[in-house]
């Protein structure tokens, strides 16, 4: 009976996090999709005391120059976990999905005879399974993925951020590691930090798709949105193509964007793209294919040439 | 400098441009059919294949030692043939077919294991270039699970590579963009790439590899290293849906562009998307 109840308590789950990597409150949101149950491995944090009421079991933090937001040293983490951790311990490993803690999730699967599962948008527990939804087949298809073998390690999209909470303290523990730069590769040279990306604030903002066909197109579409006092961003041909700057794209693979208005010219609707539109309060599409994509996914649906369109919507501006 | 050998591992996958809504709400399970749907290379493991080849004529113009240019994919789809005359054409050495009755749309660390034994095979490779993920699955799983199978080193979110003298420079980011050296062997998985799309041949470029064809192999060659893998359990999808976006879909009709804009912006304001006096 002791076994039992020894098992069944050690089989839990284990939260990984990088101090830094993002909001506490993504943090917080994991914590409540284990099932509100589960230790915190903290690695980066010079003082770990606020993560110390956030509600989990326990703390371990990790301290090491190599193990930081800054510069993480993924082979490093991995055996770490793997030697210096009782890796039998875990059930489950839950991470924010970035690109580092994906390849953590990968690597430390591969290494303790487990399983990953990367970018998951919902995740619940269910006793020793993890039921986690994902994007399938270009995103067009969401996946119900069960998760069985052990342990499982799961990245999980920073999409929901819970509340703050300041309960009573946890115990914690905290370990020291030796720097340990990697020796395949140089240390990063990092481009400064961008500004802010205007489209993620702008209220009214147009896109340009595939449809928009060229420059010409482009700089009608700027002139028409600049006449609107709004922005302009692509989706993806319009960069591939290099009519327009990769900080431009919208979608999966670009920002995401909730204006209060939204106007695409010459976009098919491709789900990846449209993942990136969905908080708009209204879309408007215009495109010459009555059967685009795009035309089940919009507030109003225009079919009609963009160029025409767009010097429409300029001749009448000054009328609005 | 010496010769150094390059692998490009890519995918035939259908197409999705051309899939009708219909279908996709009728979607519930893995058995899920867009097989009339043209198959094309993953956008992600294009711009890796180009990388490889710039990276040759790089070589090339520097009077260089060429490297030797290697493809590798899983399964033989019909379109195979053409696809490898037109990889022969563009200037790669060698186009491998790893021949497979098995259906790994969704078994990425069993995918992952063939390539890894290939590698072990035929390597080795000084830089192993594949796309960071592909339809139908979209785990992302394939080239981190290569090289962690292998324990090399991983870059991910690449977008250009550039051979130096010591090793390969690499333009990636984490999210932010970042240059950094990689000395030996590395797997490269290529997202946004600054070599979009894989060049097109000409005719004649064509016709001197009419007689090359790829190379298939059947997956029991690397049953040693991938059946290790084999018994593992992947992960199990249990249903498919395709997700709702509500919206009220208005169709907005008139005789000309002005006619349709005015009405636009007449609704827009009406419902409070477009103040008056804002433009």
């Amino acid at each position: 009976m002791a076994f039992l109840r020894k098992e069944a308590s050690d089989m839990d789950t284990c939260i990984i996090w990088i101090h830094g990597q993002s909001a506490p409150g993504v943090l917080q949101s994991l914590l409540a999709a284990s099932d509100g149950a589960a230790s915190l491995l903290l690695f980066g944090a010079a003082d770990a005391a606020p993560y110390l009421h956030m509600g989990f079991r326990s703390v371990k933090a990790v301290q090491c120059k190599s193990l930081t937001i800054h510069d993480f040293h993924v082979q490093q983490a991995v055996s770490f976990l793997t030697v210096s951790e009782d890796v039998g311990k875990h059930l489950r490993y839950i991470l924010s999905e970035t690109v580092k803690t994906n390849e953590l999730a990968v690597r430390l699967a591969i290494a303790t005879g487990g399983t990953s599962l990367l970018g998951a948008e919902t995740l619940a527990v269910r006793g020793t399974e993890s039921v986690c939804t994902r994007r399938v087949y270009g995103y067009n298809l969401v996946a119900e993925t069960v998760i069985a073998a052990k342990p499982q390690c799961i990245t999980v999209k920073p999409n929901a951020e819970a509340p703050p909470v300041r309960l009573a303290p946890c115990p914690c523990t905290t370990v020291t590691l030796p720097e340990e730069a990697p020796t395949w590769c140089t240390a990063p040279i990092r481009q400064a930090a961008p500004a802010r990306n205007a489209l993620v604030d702008a209220k009214l903002l147009m896109v340009a798709g595939r449809g928009i066909g060229g420059p010409d197109g482009v700089a009608e579409a700027k002139r028409t949105a600049r006449a609107y006092h709004g922005a302009l961003g692509c989706s993806r041909p319009p960069v591939l193509n290099g009519w327009m700057e990769a900080d431009d794209l919208i979608g999966v693979s670009g920002v995401s964007v909730a204006p209060l208005l939204c106007f695409t010219f010459g976009i098919s609707g491709m789900m990846p793209f449209l993942l990136g539109i969905e908080k708009a309060s209204c879309i408007v599409a215009v495109n010459t294919d009555p059967n685009a994509a795009i035309f089940h996914n919009c507030d109003y649906a225009i079919c009609e040439d963009c160029i025409l369109f767009l010097q429409a919507l300029r001749r009448l501006s000054g009328s609005t | 400098m010496e010769s150094f050998r390059i692998l490009v591992c890519f995918k035939i996958a259908n197409e999705l441009e051309s899939v009708i809504a219909q279908d996709w709400e009728s979607a519930r399970d893995a058995n899920f059919d867009i097989d009339y749907t043209r198959p094309e290379i993953g956008c992600f493991e294009e711009g890796a294949l180009e990388t490889a080849l710039t990276i040759r004529d790089a070589e090339n113009d520097n009077g260089a030692a060429i490297p030797v240019l290697t493809t590798l994919t899983i399964g033989c789809p019909s379109v195979l043939p053409n696809v490898a005359k037109r990889l022969f054409a563009c200037g790669f050495d060698a186009v491998h077919a790893i021949r497979t009755d098995e259906d790994l749309r969704f078994q990425p660390e069993r995918t992952a294991a063939c390539i890894a034994a290939y590698i072990l095979q035929y390597g080795p490779f000084d830089a192993i270039l594949m796309g960071c993920q592909a339809n139908p699955g979209n785990h992302g799983k394939v080239p981190l699970a290569v090289a962690a199978m292998l324990e090399l080193p991983y870059v991910g979110q690449v977008r250009d590579l550039v051979r130096q003298a010591e090793g390969f420079q690499v333009v990636a980011a984490d999210p932010l963009p970042y240059e950094q050296l990689i000395f030996g062997p590395a797997v490269y998985a290529f997202c946004n790439a600054k070599h979009t799309y894989l060049r097109v041949p000409t005719l004649r470029e064509k016709l001197a590899v009419s007689d090359k064809a790829p190379e298939y192999m059947p997956e029991e060659t690397f049953a040693g290293f991938a059946s290790a893998w084999s018994g593992r359990r992947e992960n199990r999808v249990t249903s498919l849906r395709h997700p709702v976006l509500k919206r009220a879909n208005v169709s907005i009709s008139g005789a000309t562009p002005d006619e349709k804009a005015v009405k636009l912006l007449t609704e827009l304001r009406q419902h409070g998307f477009l103040a008056k006096g804002s433009v």
